[in-house]
């Protein structure tokens, strides 16, 4: 009863405007998430602010417009329902909620979609008179960090943009266009975000790449794609537009393997003309030697990224930037200067303790490199926090158990896991593989993260992977 | 959820201290925990109880502000009813609150609080509390009794006399002449005192009566012990009910002049912090873990070990020693049955941090207060019948 009030309180409309912009406008999305009382009852704005754009103060204004016209109406005629109905009805009509996803939606038709059209257009035809490679990441994890290393790398060489942050949808991409791209530009590198199927159609539509890169699958956006198959058929539609030699796959993910025929896999052993050697991992990055080519000439790189699971990409990014043009000494200048991207596997050295900020890594394989490097790096005590991941679908079970299966057979001192809607199952899969360390559940991870000083002793080895957003429970 | 009342504050010297350690060191980390409702119980400094959660916040002391808040604010009473409870009124319609507590967490420092005697009412009310017991309180907080139940149980210490005020305004002579048996440079110390208020090193008779006197002003009953020549100074917290569990030996960095004063403690920004990550005020000093020889080590904790158990500490305690490095000799200098700031910062840097070590100490607090239950207490006989 006391979730179902929280539709009759008119302030649950500003959390109702909060999660609107968190979802990116969506408003199916918005929908489920405003038809589960006890998903808006739990919200809170920790994690950001409510931002005052253009659309949310057209939203509000709209919304405020339809408060005053209701009660306008409703002083000046008597409604023939009974009392109770009244107030019901009354009740959502004040709450807004369903207000602001009617409104939502209106807008999107007839203002956002075609301002947004527009501005791709305008975007577009900016694009076509650059003369520049255009390299497009793909993967459902690791699409960053391989944008960033070949923006560092081939800015050696080359004036290089990309797109910034994790801002790798459409119209992300012609804002970026029109607002920081040049023509002296020789390279740009598109970070593809996919979605839903055809994502992958339409940002190549828009980008027309020459070269690609394809970091890997694994269970994201289940909602919307389905099935693991569907994702990489989507990912296959880069075929249409960009080459098979000029593409590069991590052939370490089974689901890509073989990817198109003449294209370049890449793994932790090497790839193309390289092969891998001694790679040897610390809290200050990770150095492995190559050799590379028929001649066997060796080389040694080093880059301030943590992990065993970054060689590969590394290999990825030598033999594009190899193909490319670049010299050695200038791929090892540029990979020494790759530092790791704030919340992926970033190192902190803190209260006398590493902590590995990992909080923007929200995939299965993601999370097992990660336990991957807990394992292997030296501390005298090591935790693991986690609260599971969101959007895996019909998978989410499985995907949890794997996960906490994989948690006890990397054997961390103590597991920290976030109450919420997955952890019976990591749970389940730490449970039934005879874990023996100390598991903790806390409600708050937002306490946890401020209190870091409280929960760490010297010596103490503390991996945060992921984060869950507020408007997910 | 337990509700475990955080009592700081209090009729002491150490008063200030202890508001450090009950916010940052006993009340954070067991809110952290997420598993224990905390109530932060303050003692002013005349003696009356406060329970309110702005107490917790430093600033209200920084500030000086706390003063007009106590004015404001209800005082609380304690009822004994199967266990503590806390009952705060309210100045409408005479309601009155009750806040039953599970546990409580001393956080005082000195006299009223750390010497047993915020002890001995928890124990009236049989609610579990964290620490030391009402005897191990009263003898630790007593360097006389210490140095006198150590001694009997063969812990060396450096030579050392006592006496009461009274005897010392009595037979001024005399107490001088025992005095007169050591040798300069000596340190004269309130008995009961702690963070090292009223102490004075002495170096010659010229300034002992004034060092007797100030000793005195803080205490009625006074020590005066005999230097460490070649003195390395060490400190080691222990936690533990029956089996004592050492953190890190600890070192204050000083220079020979010095001593680990209530300054060094407390307000010095530090004189050198092997350790790195040296911080203002307290506990920006040490040297952690001691750099002293294998065996010095081993033998020091061992010693410190032997101190905890023969004085029956129970819970946290903090030893500390004197060596003198070029005749090694390890000898007992005082015990601390509550560090200041639980000693965290060293518990942190042996591997255990705040949260672990006030939710063990929480622990050791019930074990304790379980096997307390179990002893018979009651005993039926005819002697009334003779009446």
């Amino acid at each position: 009863m006391i979730f179902l009030l929280q539709y009759l309180n008119p302030l649950t409309v500003i959390k109702g405007i909060y999660v609107l912009q968190r979802l990116e406008y969506d408003t199916r999305n918005y929908l489920d998430r405003v038809l589960n009382p006890k998903s808006i009852a739990a919200l809170k704005q920790y994690r950001g602010r409510l931002s005052l754009t253009g659309r949310v103060v057209l939203s509000i204004i709209i919304l405020l417009f339809c408060y005053f016209g209701y009660i306008y109406t409703i002083l000046n005629k008597v409604h023939p329902l009974s009392i109770a109905f009244f107030i019901l009805v009354a009740g959502f009509v004040l709450s807004g909620l369903f207000f602001l996803a009617a409104i939502n939606f209106i807008i999107e038709i007839f203002v956002a979609a075609p301002l947004k059209r527009h501005k791709i257009a305008l975007a577009s035809v900016k694009l076509s008179r650059i003369e520049a490679t255009r390299i497009a990441v793909l993967g459902s994890y690791g699409k960053t960090t391989m944008k960033e290393m070949l923006l560092t790398v081939l800015g050696e060489k080359y004036q290089v943009s990309a797109t910034p942050g994790n801002r790798n949808v459409l119209v992300s991409h012609a804002s970026w266009v029109q607002g920081v791209v040049t023509d002296s530009d020789e390279v740009l590198i598109f970070e593809y975000g996919e979605g839903a199927p055809g994502d992958i159609r339409r940002l190549a539509n828009f980008s027309k790449p020459n070269r690609a890169v394809v970091c890997g699958v694994s269970p994201a956006h289940l909602d919307k794609y389905r099935t693991i198959d569907n994702i990489v058929a989507d990912f296959r539609t880069i075929s249409d537009f960009v080459s098979s030699e000029c593409i590069y796959f991590n052939q370490e993910c089974p689901e890509l393997i073989n990817f198109s025929e003449g294209s370049i896999g890449y793994s932790a052993s090497g790839g193309g003309s390289v092969s891998v050697e001694s790679v040897k991992v610390g809290y200050e990055g990770t150095t492995f030697e190559l050799r590379i080519g028929s001649k066997n000439k060796r080389a040694v790189f080093t880059s301030g990224l943590v992990g065993k699971h970054h060689v590969g990409p590394m290999v990825a990014v030598i033999i594009m930037s190899l193909d490319m043009g670049l010299s050695i000494e200038e791929i090892q200048t540029g990979l020494s200067k790759v530092s790791p991207h704030e919340h992926r596997m970033h190192p902190r050295f803190e209260h006398g303790a590493w902590i590995i900020d990992d909080t923007y890594n929200g995939n299965i394989n993601g999370l097992k490199a990660g336990l991957d490097l807990l394992h292997d790096l030296p501390a005298k005590r090591k935790i693991y926090m986690t609260p599971g991941l969101v959007d895996q679908g019909d998978l989410t079970k499985s995907v949890h158990t794997e996960l906490g299966a994989y948690i006890a057979q990397k054997n961390p001192d103590k597991v920290v896991l976030v109450q919420n809607s997955v952890t019976h199952h990591i749970l389940e899969g730490i449970n039934n593989s005879n874990y023996k360390g100390e598991v903790q559940i806390i409600s708050d991870p937002l306490m946890f993260y401020q209190s870091l000083s409280l929960f760490l002793a010297t010596g103490d080895l503390l991996l945060l992977q992921n984060d869950w957003p507020d408007e997910y429970k | 959820m337990k509700t475990i009342a955080v009592i700081f504050g209090g009729r002491s010297t150490e008063h200030d201290v202890s508001i450090v350690t009950a916010i940052s060191s006993v009340i954070k980390p067991l809110e952290s925990t997420g598993q224990y409702q905390v109530e932060p119980v303050y003692i002013s400094k005349e003696g009356n109880w406060y329970l309110d959660r702005k107490l917790c916040d430093i600033k209200l002391y920084q500030s000086g502000e706390i003063d007009d808040f106590l004015s404001k604010t209800s005082k609380i009473h304690i009822l004994i009813d199967n266990g503590l409870v806390l009952v705060k009124g309210s100045s409408f319609a005479g309601r009155k609150q009750y806040k039953k507590i599970d546990l409580v967490f001393p956080a005082m420092h000195g006299t009223y609080g750390e010497d047993g005697d915020l002890m001995g009412l928890l124990e009236m009310a049989n609610v579990p509390y964290v620490g030391c017991g009402v005897a191990a309180s009263a003898v630790a907080m007593d360097k006389v009794l210490s140095k006198q139940v150590t001694q009997s149980q063969g812990i060396p210490s450096t030579p050392w006399v006592w006496f009461h005020e009274d005897e010392l305004a009595r037979s001024t002579k005399e107490v001088l002449k025992r005095i007169s048996a050591l040798k300069y440079p000596i340190f004269v110390k309130p008995a009961s005192g702690g963070s090292s208020i009223g102490i004075t090193k002495v170096k010659n008779k010229e300034e002992l009566v004034n060092a007797l006197e100030v000793a005195v002003h803080f205490d009625n009953k006074v020590i005066v012990e005999q230097a460490v020549e070649n003195l390395i100074e060490v400190t080691l917290p222990i936690i533990g009910n029956g089996e004592a569990i050492p953190a890190l030996l600890e070192r204050p960095i000083l220079s020979n002049e010095d001593f680990f004063d209530f300054e060094a403690k407390y307000v010095s920004n530090g004189k050198g912090n092997k350790t790195g990550g040296g911080k203002k005020g307290s506990q920006g000093y040490s040297e952690i873990p001691a750099d002293l020889p294998k065996d010095i080590y081993d033998a020091t904790v061992e010693i410190a070990l032997d101190v905890y158990r023969a004085v029956g500490c129970t819970g946290i305690s903090r030893i500390d020693m004197l060596i003198d490095s070029k005749a090694k000799k390890i000898m007992f200098n005082e015990i601390n049955p509550l560090p200041g700031d639980l000693y965290a910062h060293n518990w942190v840097r042996s591997g255990t941090s705040k949260v672990e070590l006030v939710t063990q100490l929480v622990k050791y607090a019930e074990d304790r207060w379980i096997r307390k239950q179990k002893l018979q207490t009651g005993f039926s006989t005819n002697y009334l019948k003779q009446f």
